[in-house]
């Protein structure tokens, strides 16, 4: 009956239900070799484990002595990590990575270096904020371990870079959260310039150019993002390609001069202007990280550097032709009987205004262009000067310009002002007749250079010569 | 606790993976869930962060079929091994039926398996029930890492931790490839389905 009150039988039912519904996946496959481990029968020979996955053998550098697998400490540290972020554990992943670091061919060890630096600064930022990072962080820094693993017995590294150190590198920069400066101990390592590094560093790889095991590094918060190196090229048995040597000396060539004429121009100006001190305390330490890396650099290099190395010449950039204007459209108008071009973005104001404007003489008092006793004259201006304070500009007072040379008269009643503005200076124009816009791309350019007038050039126009004025140095 | 529906000839049952993080709980359920026929199973529900780790818990219906015109189901779960979820673990725990412990043979993990093994019992307590009152299966999972240079536990120093008073059914596993997983539901969903009938329903249609 099928609605019997259920039993002894009715637990066998369910046993044979339950077997029939799992038995065709219980010990079906060939690794389905499982044996109750106990209860009866604890047989852990029974289980046939599944040989381990092949893998590229290592070089003699990252096996120790007794053959074991330099990988094993960081892996062990990583499954650590793994059930509970603390600082031990971290402080054990970072010590295992960098002793991998250290034993790693130096040519291998230049090229994975943003691989090393970004699993470091993950265990770092794990360190300082790891409510900030991932779950999976553990997991990236496995898949960063097994591309180490790779490399160290690949043969060329460029096979496997597409398939597994772009990838590792994309999950590991992924995986490293935008952690504050606040945090006082935190280094941030800038991926564009990790990036440069590999990319200048990853030269074809040295000939055989084995590297003798260094004494571990213990980690510090404030190391670079090259990494200690073995020891200079030269000194580890074997000779660097001279592609790889001139290569470093000419991005040392260029690192110094980024510093000397970029970054500490950039720093001195944020020393001395107030409300910059943040951005001044990053471009310190990103010049000193980047000075770090110089010395690190040179330490490398030893005897093969050369201070008077070449930079290689950048892809000629397409001339410039010397008759291209430099605004691609300009606005024309005339004024007092001539021709001249404004810069579109720096005219201010353009219009026909009030009988009282029209009287001003020389000198426009800019809150005289507000329309209405309770107009404000932020609405009618446009451009920088819109920006500026409605207090500032009712006391705001400029030139009007007078490009015939004679007395200044009051202009025709159907002429336009237009008003130019910039970086504080402006200039009001009296127009015969509104502006039009100027495609300049075929017109003929000739620049002025001389800084007192306001005239940055002449652009030819259907034969006439027509000066292009601008605020660019009022 | 099981649902049991005598009207509509139902049973639940549910199963609760427990153990600590990154054991491989969720890789149990993916290989059952991959494994099972469409028609014997119900849709897994996976809660993950960005990351792939299980941040609640996995739900996976399997269904037995009708014997002697009951429906049986039963509803797999993992909890979240991680220290961090305590509430949540607690939480899934409710109402199990019965319990896969999933241990972790890593060396490195020894402490890890006790702990959460202790935590198991803390929170059964904390519903009135007794672990050696439920029905438990302990699998010792990655099987697989022995023989490579990764230091394992032996089963015998499993066993000596985890199972010297419990005296469970222990089953060796791989979850990624497959070894045990069966094995370690079928004897589990055995234990659950016989100890909620004899619990609830030999007693209710007396």
């Amino acid at each position: 009956m099928n609605d019997s009150p259920p039993g002894r039988d009715f637990h066998a039912e369910i046993d044979d239900a339950i077997d029939t519904l799992f038995a065709p996946h219980a010990g079906a496959g060939p690794e389905a070799s499982a044996t109750p481990a106990s209860d009866k029968a604890v047989s852990p020979a029974t289980v046939a484990p599944p040989a381990p996955e092949k893998v590229a053998p290592l070089p003699a550098s990252l096996l120790t002595a007794d053959g074991a697998d330099a990988f094993s400490p960081f892996e062990e540290a990583l499954l650590s990590l793994d059930w509970e972020i603390s600082p031990d554990n971290i402080e054990t992943a970072r010590k295992a990575l960098k002793e991998i670091q250290g034993n790693f061919e130096v040519d291998k060890a230049v090229a994975l270096t943003e691989i090393f630096a970004l699993m470091d600064r993950l265990l770092e930022v794990m360190a300082i904020a790891p409510q900030n990072v991932s779950t999976s962080a553990p997991k990236t820094l496995q898949e960063g371990l097994q591309t180490l693993r790779a490399a160290a017995g690949a043969e060329d590294l460029s096979l496997i870079e597409q398939t597994l150190v772009d990838p590792t590198l994309s999950e590991l920069r992924a995986a490293i959260p935008n952690i504050p400066k606040d945090y006082s101990k935190l280094v941030s390592k800038p991926q564009g310039v990790a990036g440069t590094e590999q990319k200048t560093a990853a030269a074809p790889p040295a000939p055989a150019a084995k590297a003798a095991p260094a004494p571990a590094q213990s980690a510090s918060m404030d190391e670079d993002l090259l990494p200690e190196l073995p020891a200079a090229f030269g000194a580890s048995g074997g000779r660097p390609s001279r592609v790889l040597v001139e290569a470093v000396n000419a991005h040392l060539v260029v690192l110094g001069k980024c510093i000397a004429k970029r970054i500490i121009p950039v720093e001195n100006l944020f020393a001395k202007t107030p409300g910059y001190e943040k951005l001044h305390a990053i471009h310190t330490e990103l010049r000193e990280r980047l000075e770090r890396q110089k010395q690190n650099l040179l330490k490398a290099l030893g005897d093969d550097y050369q201070a008077d190395a070449v930079v290689p010449a950048e892809p000629a950039k397409p001339a410039v032709t010397a008759t291209a204007c430099p605004w691609p459209t300009v606005a024309l108008a005339d004024v007092g009987g001539r021709m001249v071009a404004f810069l579109p973005e720096q005219i201010a104001y353009e219009d026909k205004p009030a009988g009282k404007v029209r009287k001003c003489g020389s000198f426009l008092p800019i809150k005289n262009l507000k329309r209405g006793f309770f107009g404000k004259i932020g609405f009618v201006v446009r451009g920088e000067l819109s920006f500026l304070d409605e207090a500032i500009l009712k006391t705001l007072t400029i030139p009007v310009a007078n490009l015939s040379g004679q007395e200044a008269r009051e202009p025709k009643a159907d002429s336009s002002l237009l008003v130019v503005f910039k970086a504080n200076s402006g200039m009001a124009f009296w127009l015969d007749k509104p502006t039009e816009q100027l495609d300049t791309s075929n017109d003929r350019w000739e620049p002025l250079t001389d800084p007192g007038t306001l005239v940055a050039g002449t652009l030819t126009v259907q034969g006439n010569s027509v000066p292009v004025i601008t605020m660019r140095s009022v | 606790m099981a649902l049991i529906d005598l009207s509509k000839k139902e049973i639940h049952c549910k199963i609760v993976y427990y153990g600590p993080g990154r054991c491989g709980k969720t890789t149990n359920l993916l290989t059952v869930h991959s494994s099972m026929a469409d028609n014997a199973r119900g849709k897994m529900l996976t809660i993950e962060t960005k990351g792939d780790r299980t941040l609640f818990f996995d739900l996976l219906p399997l269904n037995l079929g009708k014997i002697r015109g009951f429906n049986i189901r039963i509803q797999l779960y993992t909890v979240p091994g991680q220290v961090m979820y305590a509430a949540t673990r607690k939480l899934v725990l409710k109402g199990a039926d019965g319990l896969v412990f999933v241990a972790d043979p890593l060396q490195v993990r020894r402490e890890r398996n006790i702990e959460s093994l202790e935590d198991l019992r803390t929170n059964l307590l904390e519903y009135g029930l007794k672990l050696e009152e439920l029905p438990l299966v302990i699998q010792y999972n990655k099987r697989d890492l022995v023989g490579t240079p990764i230091p394992t536990l032996t089963v015998e120093e499993l066993d000596a931790d985890l199972n010297s008073v419990y005296k469970a059914k222990t089953f060796e596993a791989s979850a990624v490839t497959g070894m045990g997983v069966f094995e370690t539901l079928r004897e589990i969903s055995k234990q659950t389905v016989r100890y909620v009938t004899n619990k609830h329903l030999l007693h209710e249609t007396k």
